[in-house]
């Protein structure tokens, strides 16, 4: 029975990697050369023929890059070599406005990681990004009637400068660490999304960005901003083919929820296990309004990453839930930071981890109630499962308390899957891989219940995928 | 984060201070060695708090260090009821050193530092150089060890057990004054004791510039023992206070750590607990009441070592007018420490808009093998609806507030395993409230 079972699991993994894991042979139209200078950072921005207050905005970046050490706490950054990165790579010349107009050896890129199938079935809008410049983009007719924006951030900053400029780099400035001002200094793509005011988007807007050829950095740049009682769900998925060698993703993410909006942001990260994840993801909340991050990551080979919300107005909510799955090699390094600037708001933090194989699962939080921020509610909770003797756990929560009538908890506990919990799943005829499976996704479940349905179905197999070997 | 200067921290100092101890060479040897890590080590070395640390309330950089040794004690045969030694240190002078000779009778050694450097060379040294001993890592602990002025020694030997407690008190705070001591606890195998030391301000305690205390304690037990160690930090103001402690707990020991924070501008605590042997046990509770401008920085650091050890740690703190406090903690498991169980819990109450309230409790696993590795943490005030409840019925309002941070503060005291100790933390609260 255990035999069979293992079989049939080895088959999906295989089939699924085929998936997964594969390059293709593109012509890019235009590299930089490898490393970097202030002379590519001069390259990218004339090339895209940027505006002079953005080639200066990325020398601002690119100084404080070169000033700013890397950091020494979190993982191990040691391998990560800034001169063997190329910063900007691109593969088309133009953007595509219907499927029909994507070059065909990209086309079937996406067609084996089901995009246009997603797009078909449920999708409002789909910004595909590949290597640094985004290809594809299409929104649904009547989203664009109620003046919604979703496009690649290039074409954001020639078609819309005002709202553009008036927005980028308010929420995380080039100086706020080392990789934002890296991103800052050489961002390409990523998506930018606008919702006027009152406007519903009821369908999540989706973008799927991918890491093709080897040591091709992505860094890419999104920028959403929900104008006052608007409401959007944005979702982005991660996978990249497997290299040998390190590649870096350093993305900046800036949200703004303005009086009364409500956005939501999910992120599944599954970058192949070579890739550096180092992501700043940054939310303003303003009076009354929510954001939710619910942030997956089961890729790369390290993560730091700390979807942050800062609750500006009075009333504003954020909720963040983060899970990491962390198996042979890999250190996610992921928390949440929640800043209380203002009086009645209110946070609260989930963070569910997986360690296995030796794997490292790092829970790092800062919760803030600052100076004035009365009345404020807020909680975290962490939990680890540890799923053999070689991974590891760590808990590090910041809590900082400045005001006199804030309410804060936190929990957190670490454990492993019972005896007994296993006993009961294989005496009613669970094979021993089936139960940790299942014990694996019930603890993961409040995760998962959050995504939209495929998303769903293609997370808990992913995680099965990779369960597959921790027993026996 | 600033650096951190003490003027006389210097190998002449150091000298003079052995050679006036008439200390062997090697022990002068390892204070030059913690000397020099003194000076090389920053002010947090811990990567994790080197945002949180602040030490810049102890401007003690131009203080004078006690350079001649305490001569013999004032009282020596004084027979103390309720207890069963006391090392009593008021300023430099030595008042009281005195064990109740039916333990002496039994091999319990209780004498100074200084003595037992010469008397005990050889058992010493072994502890000293134990791998337990002061962290190489902590700036303060090695100022201390550098510059120990004056120290106490307590060996209870196998399988005696010493009931009543043994009393160490520092009195200080005598303006522009350095004290650094060092206290050295080791039990053998099925032993017990129960140490009580108080910080308290001396005569001479008080005057415009500060002083500074730094107070070490090594502890080492053997297999099957116990010991309760209950510290009641209640300096005045004016005094910076740097504490270390430290325990290496063997197989089915237990160390019962029970600590108070009151006093003094600026007080740093340290604890590190290593479970080292099978079944090793830390009991650890801290209590710290915060008022004016007063400074708290507490870190605990838990070691699981051995398989199936436990700990199990409870810090509470309040903080009234501008006061502020660190609370950090910090468990490690390690690939070793399986079928271990542990928790952690650090609780704040905030009563003013000023104060200020940070806790980390941190938790590092590296085995998964474990019955439990929990943490807790919360900040909350006085509960309005509390109040009113408690002045529906006839309290004083002010009453029931101090009725509400008493009662937030007393699961604590409570598990403070000696009654004397709770009975007069508990008043000190008090007065500290009505102030």
């Amino acid at each position: 029975m255990r035999g069979r079972h293992r079989t049939t699991a080895k088959q999906i993994v295989d089939e699924d990697y085929s998936a997964y894991d594969f390059k293709d042979d593109i012509e890019y139209l235009y590299k930089t050369k490898k490393g970097l200078r202030e002379s590519i950072v001069d390259e990218i921005s004339k090339l895209k023929g940027e505006p002079e207050w953005m080639t200066r905005f990325r020398h601002r970046a690119y100084e404080h890059f070169v000033k700013r050490p890397l950091p020494t706490w979190g993982g191990d950054l040691s391998a990560l070599d800034f001169e063997n990165i190329t910063y900007y790579a691109k593969p088309v010349e133009r953007v595509g406005k219907s499927w029909e107009d994507v070059p065909e050896a990209i086309k079937k890129t996406f067609d084996r990681l089901g995009i246009p199938e997603a797009e078909r079935k449920f999708l409002a809008g789909v910004g595909a990004q590949y290597e640094s410049e985004v290809v594809y983009h299409s929104l649904r007719k009547e989203l664009e009637e109620k003046g919604v924006i979703f496009m690649g951030t290039d074409s954001a900053l020639k078609e819309y400068p005002e709202i553009f400029r008036k927005h980028f780099g308010t929420i995380v400035p080039p100086e706020d660490n080392k990789f934002a001002a890296l991103n800052s200094a050489v961002w390409s793509g990523g998506s930018f999304v606008y919702i006027p005011e009152g406007v519903v988007v009821d369908q999540p807007l989706q973008a799927y960005f991918r890491i093709n050829a080897e040591n091709v950095g992505q860094f890419e740049r999104t920028l959403i901003i929900a104008e006052p009682h608007s409401r959007v769900h944005y979702i982005e998925g991660c996978t990249a083919p497997v290299y040998a060698s390190a590649s870096l993703h350093a993305a900046v993410v800036e949200v703004i929820a303005k009086e009364g909006a409500h956005i939501r942001y999910t992120t599944l990260q599954n970058w192949s296990k070579d890739v550096y994840n180092l992501v700043t993801k940054r939310a303003h909340a303003h009076k009354d309004a929510t954001v939710e991050w619910v942030d997956a990551n089961t890729g790369s080979r390290l993560t730091m990453k700390y979807p942050s919300v800062y609750l500006m107005g009075p009333g504003a909510r954020t909720d963040v839930l983060s899970v990491t799955f962390a198996g042979r090699g890999q250190h996610q390094d992921a928390g949440a930071k929640a800043i209380h600037l203002a009086p009645h708001t209110q946070s609260r933090i989930v963070s569910k981890s997986v360690s296995k194989d030796g794997g490292r699962t790092t829970y790092r939080g800062h919760l803030r109630v600052a100076r004035g921020a009365r009345n404020v509610v807020a909680s975290v909770r962490c939990d680890a499962l540890m799923l053999d003797a070689q991974s590891r756990s760590d808990t590090y929560p910041y809590i900082e308390i400045d005001e006199d009538d804030a309410t804060v908890t936190h929990e957190a506990t670490v454990g492993r899957i019972g005896d007994e919990q296993m006993f009961y799943l294989m005496s009613r005829g669970l094979t021993e891989n089936e139960a940790v499976n299942m014990i694996v996704l019930g603890f993961l479940e409040m995760f998962t219940k959050e995504l939209p349905m495929e998303y769903a179905v293609e997370f808990n197999r992913l995680i099965k995928l990779e369960m597959e070997g921790s027993v026996g | 984060m600033a650096g951190f200067d003490l003027g006389f921290a210097e190998d002449e100092t150091v000298r003079e201070l052995s050679s006036s101890r008439k200390e062997p060479a090697w022990f002068l040897a390892d204070r030059l060695v913690s000397l020099a890590n003194f000076k090389a080590l920053r002010v947090e070395e811990h990567q994790l708090f080197t945002k949180y640390t602040d030490i810049s309330r102890a401007r003690v950089g131009g203080t004078e260090p006690y350079i001649q040794p305490a001569g013999p004690a004032k009282n020596s045969e004084k027979d103390l009821a309720g207890v069963s030694g006391v090392y009593s240190q008021e300023e430099d002078s030595l008042e009281t050193l005195w064990l109740d000779p039916e333990l002496e009778k039994k091999g319990v050694v209780f004498e100074t530092l200084q003595n037992a450097v010469s008397r005990h060379q050889q058992q010493l040294r072994t502890l000293t150089f134990d791998h337990a001993s002061l962290p190489e890592s902590d700036k303060f602990a090695q100022m201390t060890k550098a510059l120990c002025m004056a120290g106490v020694v307590l060996h209870v030997p196998d399988n005696v057990s010493v009931s009543k407690p043994i009393l160490i008190r520092w009195s200080i705070g005598r303006e522009n004054a350095a004290l650094l001591t060092r206290t050295v606890v080791s039990l053998g195998n099925n032993s017990s004791a129960v140490v009580v030391e108080e910080i308290e301000p001396s005569k001479a305690a008080g005057g415009e510039r500060m002083a500074l205390f730094g107070g070490t304690a090594e502890v080492m037990l053997g297999e099957g023992s116990v010991l309760k160690y209950n510290g009641v930090e209640n300096v005045g103001g004016g005094v910076a206070t740097f504490l270390n402690r430290q325990a290496s707990v063997g197989a089915g020991s237990e160390i019962r750590w029970a600590f108070a924070y009151v006093g003094g501008e600026m007080t740093r605590s340290h604890i590190d607990s290593f479970l080292s042997g099978r079944g090793a046990t830390v009991r650890e509770v801290q209590v710290l009441y915060g008022g004016k401008s007063q400074f708290f920085d507490i870190f605990s650091h838990t070691r699981h070592v051995a398989e199936d050890t436990v700990s199990d740690l409870l810090s509470k703190g309040v903080l009234q007018d501008q006061s502020k406090a660190y609370v950090k903690g910090l468990i490690t498991i390690e690939k070793s420490g399986k079928g271990s169980d542990s928790y952690l819990g650090e609780f704040g109450m905030v009563l003013s808009r000023d104060s200020r309230f940070l806790s980390i409790p941190s938790l590092e696993i590296e085995n998964h093998a474990v019955r439990r590795a929990k943490h807790a943490s919360s900040v909350t005030q006085v509960d309005e609806n509390q109040i009113f409840y408690m002045t529906s019925r006839g309290i004083e309002e002010s009453e029931a507030r101090k009725l509400i941070v008493m009662g937030f503060l007393d699961p604590v005291v409570a598990r403070i395993p000696l009654e004397s100790v709770a009975d007069r933390l508990r008043g000190l609260f008090e007065s500290k409230w009505k102030a």
